[in-house]
């Protein structure tokens, strides 16, 4: 089942992947891998079961069939707030932040998630100094670090969606799922947001959703193609490019 | 840390000075008072704070709107009664353990069940299950039945020590360990909400899909939350048998539990100590009506439809009515989306 | 085990989940269409049944009841909808459940104004008032037949009208996803109007067919209100199919234990519902999460 990219076993990987809703498959049979240090880019045509497959890997859907294993364990029956704990983070969409708390706070509540013990509960919030230290970090990241106190509110929307990431940040995950984190940006938060994944790479291993070709041509290491719920192609930017099937089926001569 | 990361607390020492010169004037209307009757109906207002703060834990702090939330309360009272002997009071460091222990110990068969489910759902179930209590006191015997009972009132009693007074004076010592529990409880859920515990449920008030996403068993701390609730009713509802002595089912009934939201509301959302003003302004206003009209219930539909219609801060919000900060619109209590731009509710005050 | 009585209590069950089920349609469509708690539901249901004791007490005769029943529902409904409900439908559940219960109050002050307090029993229709027979020695209240009739009739009616209907398919597609209605350019204010009247003439209409059989009180209301959010609970949220088969089983379930276990038969309900919600949680036939 795995494939070893760069010799190196995959952090991520799924087997047989298929959901159903109703009569209708949307993920289909899908065998996907993340290896450490990879930017894995997933992408495809509206309904082509991209979000299905990150809602799988989350947990937010539980699966019809198939396995997902999680540096080797198998978690597809996991409930989708105990895969945070063995490393997997996700950032969505359609920016789904807490508003009406202040920045720094957001981000505390997931480093909070992930480092706090059931005994230490009751100690007030504010002198859980290392849980504070991780947020700030976590934002420094991302470039908020100024930003704690605001309103989450009330940022810009480029702002919001650093701050999605740097929340998926803060609870130190080996695998991060991003679910279009350029959604409504323009180019040069775009590009912003191309450094930061770069930087990332580095220590976690990425999968990432995206619409825009350009930046996923840009940033990618390895790309699957989905179609109809299932894996049409998957190889490097390269590869993928020149590939007639995906030219055919998606990039219609874009490549 | 930011000002508004514990927005149900006050956020200035302006705030606290003016909840502890409330806490004082309370401490000093036995000394006030015309009468002991209004010594006696400031002790009912204190329990119905009591009970209303224990809910607000629920409904303002994580967003769970129960409607069976009184049952807790009546059924404190009726273990009271059930564990006194027929003649002779028990010292109340053997009946408020019991009750607390009796109402912890059903929050949590209600919660388990009931958390299994959200919104309007949470809301029916609640109810049904409290329903299902004043059933068991309603329709049998165990407690006197449609009737009631009296009881022994519980004795003031502490590390062996009991307090007798002289039965004049007795309204007033009752007075005072009701406006004690009710101080302690506000404290220690002032704590709650600054501590880490007390972050998750705000977390999960504002946006409960994403704790979970983040990593959290949000079911567990909503079970949590739901039996501390339960065992702060029973406090009240404690308070309750040793104050009138006497238990019936409209403890237990869902009438009850609405009243007590309808507190929450009358005193402010979105503050700890709103709830109290609610509930001490409901029994005022409950008094002062009867002078002027006997159609009770009269009185009191027409006062919840204005309050939700136009109080939309609560009385607690008067107060802060001139400094509001600048944010954007909290999310619905209860609602069943989650926050995510989308279906942001009507109540921004 | 005595056969003609367990029939008897069979039929029982049969008409009062069939009861239950005309007050439990109306709230479950309700919610579903509208998003809206409505507890003073309950309240519709016992002003159906003073309305039926009115009638009777000035007409002499039950009949003129059930189409006054009917057709005040309705207008009722939408009064009450235009005037009051449609502005609550984008409040949280808290308000709605207080607006909803200061309306209880209301209703229970206007009915002591204007009733009192007593508790009056309702003659069943003379030509009703007898016994059918079924074998030698087993009759059954005809008005019991009757009222299950009825009952029946208006499920089916309700269930043509909703699956049957262009209005209907709208009243499904709304309560799936409450956008469409706009997108579908249906003025979404007239659904909204036509949802609530209906729902507010069936709690009416069960409120006249129970007059004669549970008598009017105070506070009568409560009960079956309580007990239609069970049923509510158990079929699943938005489900009228759901809510004929979870009233019928509450029915027979609270029936048969009130007559052969009685003492804590009362409760048996609460324990079906919280079986229910163990093994799902969104209903029987509520969509799953």
């Amino acid at each position: 089942m795995a494939e070893t990219r760069h010799g190196r076993t995959p952090l991520l990987a799924t087997q047989g992947l298929g959901r159903d809703f109703g009569g209708l498959s949307a993920v289909r049979d899908v065998a996907i891998t993340l290896s450490p240090g990879e930017l894995h880019a997933v992408i495809g045509p509206n309904g082509a079961g991209k979000s299905t497959l990150v809602n799988l890997l989350s947990g937010e859907l539980a699966p019809s069939r198939g396995e997902i294993r999680l540096a080797g364990e198998r978690i597809e029956t996991m409930p989708g707030w105990r895969r945070v704990h063995l490393g997997l983070g996700r950032s969505y969409q359609r920016t789904n932040i807490f508003k009406s708390l202040s920045v720094l706070e957001n981000v505390r509540l997931a480093a909070q998630a992930v480092m706090s013990e059931p005994r230490s509960l009751l100690r007030p919030a504010g002198s859980a100094r290392q849980i504070v230290a991780a947020a700030e970090a976590a934002l420094a990241r991302v470039g908020l670090e100024s930003s704690g106190a605001r309103t989450a509110g009330t940022l810009a929307h480029g702002e919001q969606r650093l701050l999605e990431i740097a929340m998926t940040l803060a609870s130190r995950p080996k695998v991060l799922l991003l679910d279009e984190p350029l959604a409504g940006m323009g180019p040069e938060e775009g590009e912003r947001i191309a450094r930061l994944l770069r930087d990332l790479a580095a220590e976690h291993a990425i999968l990432l959703i995206e619409h825009d070709m350009d930046f996923v041509f840009q940033v990618a290491d390895w790309m699957t193609v989905m179609v109809d719920g299932a894996v049409l192609a998957e190889g490097t930017p390269e590869t993928i490019r020149a590939n007639a099937d995906v030219q055919r089926a998606y990039l219609g001569g874009h490549a | 840390m930011a000002d508004n990361d514990t927005p149900m607390l006050p956020a200035s020492r302006a705030g606290w000075l003016g909840l502890v010169v409330g806490a004082l004037a309370l401490a000093a209307l036995p000394y006030l008072a015309p009468s002991t009757y209004y010594v006696e109906l400031g002790t009912t207002a204190l329990i119905a704070a009591m009970l209303a703060l224990s809910l607000q834990l629920l409904v303002g702090c994580t967003g769970l709107v129960s409607l069976g939330h009184g049952a807790f309360y009546g059924l404190a009272a009726y273990t009271v009664y059930l564990v006194t002997p027929a003649n002779a009071g028990l010292p109340m460091w053997m009946t408020l353990p019991a009750a607390v222990l009796v109402s912890g110990a059903v929050a949590a068969v209600v919660g388990a069940l009931s958390l299994r489910t959200k919104g309007f759902f949470f809301l029916m179930v609640t109810l049904a299950f409290g329903q299902m209590i004043f059933f068991v006191f309603h329709d049998t015997k165990l407690g006197g039945g449609t009737d009631g009972a009296y009881l022994a009132r519980p004795l003031i009693s502490a590390f062996g020590w009991e307090l007798q007074l002289p039965r004049r004076q007795r309204p007033i010592g009752t007075y005072y360990v009701a406006l004690i529990q009710l101080v302690l409880m506000y404290i220690g859920l002032a704590l709650l909400l600054r501590s880490l515990f007390g972050r998750v449920l705000q977390g999960i008030r504002v946006n409960e899909h994403r704790m979970v996403a983040l990593g959290y068993d949000t079911y567990r701390y909503k079970l949590a939350a739901f039996i501390l609730a339960g065992m702060l009713a029973g406090v009240a509802g404690h308070m309750w048998a040793m104050h009138r002595g006497f238990v019936n089912p409209e403890l237990v009934g869902w009438h009850r539990s609405a009243e007590a939201l309808l507190m929450i509301l009358l005193g402010g959302l979105y503050t700890l100590h709103g709830p109290i003003l609610g509930a001490l302004a409901w029994v005022g206003l409950g008094e002062a009506s009867q002078l002027i009209t006997e159609r009770k219930l009269l009185v009191e539909g027409l006062v919840i439809l204005v309050v939700v219609l136009v109080l939309r801060r609560g009385l607690a919000g008067l107060w802060t009515f001139a400094r509001r900060p600048a944010e954007p619109a909290r999310p619905p209590a209860g609602a069943p989306s989650p926050e995510s731009g989308t279906a942001e509710g009507a109540r921004h005050g | 085990m005595d056969l003609a009585g367990l029939v008897a209590q069979l039929l029982n069950g049969v008409q009062y989940g069939l009861l239950l089920f005309l007050i439990a349609s109306g709230l479950t469509l309700v919610f579903g269409v509208m998003g809206i708690i409505n507890l003073a539901h309950g309240s519709l249901f016992m002003v159906g049944a003073y309305a039926a004791f009115l009638v009777g007490r000035a007409t002499g005769s039950l009949w003129l009841a059930l189409p006054a029943g009917i057709l005040g529902g309705i207008a009722l409904g939408a009064l009450l909808e235009r005037g009051l409900f449609r502005h609550f439908y984008k409040r949280e559940h808290l308000d709605q459940v207080l607006l909803t219960f200061a309306l209880i109050l209301l209703f229970e002050e206007g009915r002591s104004f204007l009733v009192g307090n007593d508790f009056h029993s309702v003659p069943i229709p003379a030509a009703l008032d007898f016994s059918v027979p079924i074998t030698s020695d087993f009759s059954y209240s005809a008005y019991r037949f009757a009222v299950i009739a009825v009952c029946l009739l208006l499920a089916l009616g309700l269930f043509w009208w909703i699956e049957r209907t262009r209005f209907g398919a709208v009243i499904r597609a709304a309560a799936e996803k409450p956008e469409i209605v706009d997108i579908l350019g249906i003025d979404a204010r007239l659904v909204h109007l036509v949802v609530f009247a209906v729902g507010t003439a069936l709690a009416l209409t069960a409120g006249v067919l129970a007059a004669p059989l549970y008598s009017v009180y105070p506070n009568m209301g409560d009960g079956f209100l309580i007990i239609s959010f069970v049923v509510v609970v158990i079929g699943g949220l938005g489900s009228v199919s759901g809510a004929f088969w979870s009233a019928l089983l509450i029915g027979l379930v609270d029936t048969l234990g009130k007559a052969y276990v009685p003492g804590v038969s009362g409760l048996a309900i609460y324990v079906l519902m919280a079986a229910v919600l163990l093994w799902r949680p969104a209903g029987l036939f509520g969509r799953a999460a």
